[in-house]
């Protein structure tokens, strides 16, 4: 392939890049420095030629997938780098997580009547407590609508870690919600569904027809 | 319902994501009949994740992101042609000072970075070499020898080294990006020119398809100055239902200066019964000394092949 058309096609993920770089870092101007040096390096001649290699996976979604590779790889070199300086993020290399494996299955609530809108802001801050590895996967999931094996093969680690990362961030949001009192109104989840005593607006007890 | 076990909530996490094998579906389904409920379970989920999509919506790279990733190629790929410029003016007095290898880089090199700067890394660079080799005293006393009076543990010494530095650059993408100052072809003789003041003879390397992973200066022990050249070769050819094999080879080239010993063609085994795990050959040729290090013997054939060096019928 030329080089100018396979970085025509490269530069046109700019956006998927960009958005995969600003949730790792959490920092615009971060995320902009990281997407540059992701093109810098994936437009290598050395680079190109690996990624040739691939094969048949040279389409736009495989560039894509191959550039969150290269964005994956920089940023947690980087992130380890710092986590033996003196000022170390301590969660990237959390070992000793005391998470619990969700062990319980989602909720079998009624999303019908569910305004998710409503609490888009405060997903959008529980999202931004998780775990850089947490939040990774979820966008690759969520936002990008990538399979597990697609999600392995970028952060590179099998897809049984994948699902593990991916239920438990899951698991995680859903239990931020039933604890936000705010999202389970704005929600509009029946406390009924959640199995907790029913209370008004003042935090008095009151009755309510369940069926 | 009842509270499902783990793999339960995986099975319903799986089904809502439709990752379900088809023996996972079996008992996905097996598992609906049972507890009807489920389905509101993999419902959720798949709101939840549509919610997640929504809130973790960017809306698209700044305006002027587009504009500085281009202009970093354009001054990545200016760095190297300039070393090419460079050279055509092979009369001129090039004063260290002057060259502009390091104010590109430094250019390149922005200071918001995710890269440290570029100094702070080479001194790394350069002190992990002394400490992983360990051969830079005992060797710089015997450069001005031939190479057949050398011990077997400076040969040792000097094979390990090298292949040290075939590894690192091999497995380490930020070593080798601080090493190689160059990554294009078109830029070799300039690069040394520089650095070891002649042209190395290179052959097929490139015809034959290699692919240039970078070349920079590195310390080989001695008195010359060397460079390093690492090269992605194929091991096999492509074809329609198979992809070329590639294995990454590294030749050092250093300034023979006082090495005598090796007559001029000849290539000798550096490292006979492969005690560094890696092929390491060394001939002379024009003034030149090269180092090949490559990870089995089918590789170093290739190389050799493109090369034009016979294989080592002796050790050094």
């Amino acid at each position: 392939m030329e080089r100018a058309t396979f970085e025509k096609l490269a530069l046109e993920q700019l956006d998927a890049v960009y958005r995969m770089a600003f949730h790792l870092t959490r920092n615009s101007e971060m995320a902009e420095d990281l997407v540059q040096d992701v093109f810098v390096r994936a437009l290598k001649p050395s680079a190109v030629a690996r990624f040739e290699d691939r094969g048949d996976e040279t389409g736009a979604g495989g560039i894509r997938s191959w550039l969150f590779t290269i964005c994956h790889n920089i940023f947690y070199t980087q992130a380890k780098r710092e986590s033996k300086a003196p000022s170390a993020v301590g969660e990237f290399f959390d070992q000793q997580s005391t998470e619990v494996l969700p062990d319980d299955a989602p909720p079998a609530w009624d999303v019908a009547s569910f305004d998710w809108e409503q609490v888009d802001g405060r997903l959008k801050g529980y999202i931004d407590d998780l775990r850089p590895d947490y939040r990774e996967v979820l966008m690759l999931w969520g936002v990008e609508g990538l399979k597990y094996r697609e999600i392995a093969e970028i952060v590179d680690v099998p897809i049984g870690t994948v699902m593990s990362r991916l239920h438990r961030a899951r698991k995680l949001l859903a239990d931020q919600i039933i604890q936000d009192k705010g999202a389970v109104q704005d929600l509009g989840l029946s406390r009924l569904a959640l199995g907790q005593p029913l209370r008004n607006q003042d935090g008095q007890s009151s009755q309510e027809n369940s069926s | 319902m009842t509270t499902p076990s783990l793999n339960t909530a995986s099975l319903l996490r799986a089904a809502a994501d439709n990752e379900l094998t088809a023996e996972q579906n079996a008992a996905f389904q097996t598992h609906l009949k049972a507890n009807p409920k489920a389905e509101a379970c993999v419902a959720f989920e798949r709101s939840l994740r549509q919610a997640v999509s929504r809130s973790m919506h960017v809306d698209g790279a700044p305006a002027d992101l587009a504009r500085r990733v281009r202009a970093a190629l354009e001054d990545s790929r200016a760095a190297e042609r300039g070393l090419a410029d460079q050279s055509r003016d092979v009369n001129a007095d090039l004063d260290e000072s002057e060259l502009p290898l390091v104010e590109t880089i430094a250019h390149v090199t922005r200071d918001r970075s995710f890269w440290a700067s570029v100094g702070g890394r080479l001194a790394v660079a350069a002190a992990v070499l002394l400490v992983v080799s360990g051969v830079w005293y005992s060797i710089a006393q015997l450069s001005s020898g031939p190479i057949e009076s050398w011990s077997d543990v400076n040969r040792m010494q000097l094979a390990s080294f090298l292949s040290e530095q075939h590894t690192m650059c091999g497995s380490d993408p930020d070593y080798a990006s601080q090493k190689f100052t160059v990554s294009e072809i078109s830029g070799i003789e300039a690069c040394c020119q520089r650095l070891i003041e002649q042209s190395p003879r290179l052959e097929k390397l490139f015809e034959s398809g290699g692919t240039l992973v970078g070349i920079g200066e590195c310390g080989v022990p001695g008195p010359g100055k060397s460079v390093h050249m690492q090269v992605l070769m194929p091991l096999s050819k492509s074809s329609e239902n198979q992809i070329a094999t590639r294995t990454t080879v590294s030749l050092f080239i250093q300034q023979a200066m006082g090495r005598d010993g090796i007559d001029p063609e000849t290539c000798y085994s550096l490292d006979e019964g492969s005690k560094t795990g890696f092929v390491v050959d060394v001939w002379q040729r024009d003034g030149l000394i090269y180092y090949l290090v490559c990870d089995t013997e089918e590789a170093a054939s290739v190389a050799r092949s493109t090369l034009k060096v016979a294989a080592p019928n002796q050790s050094l």
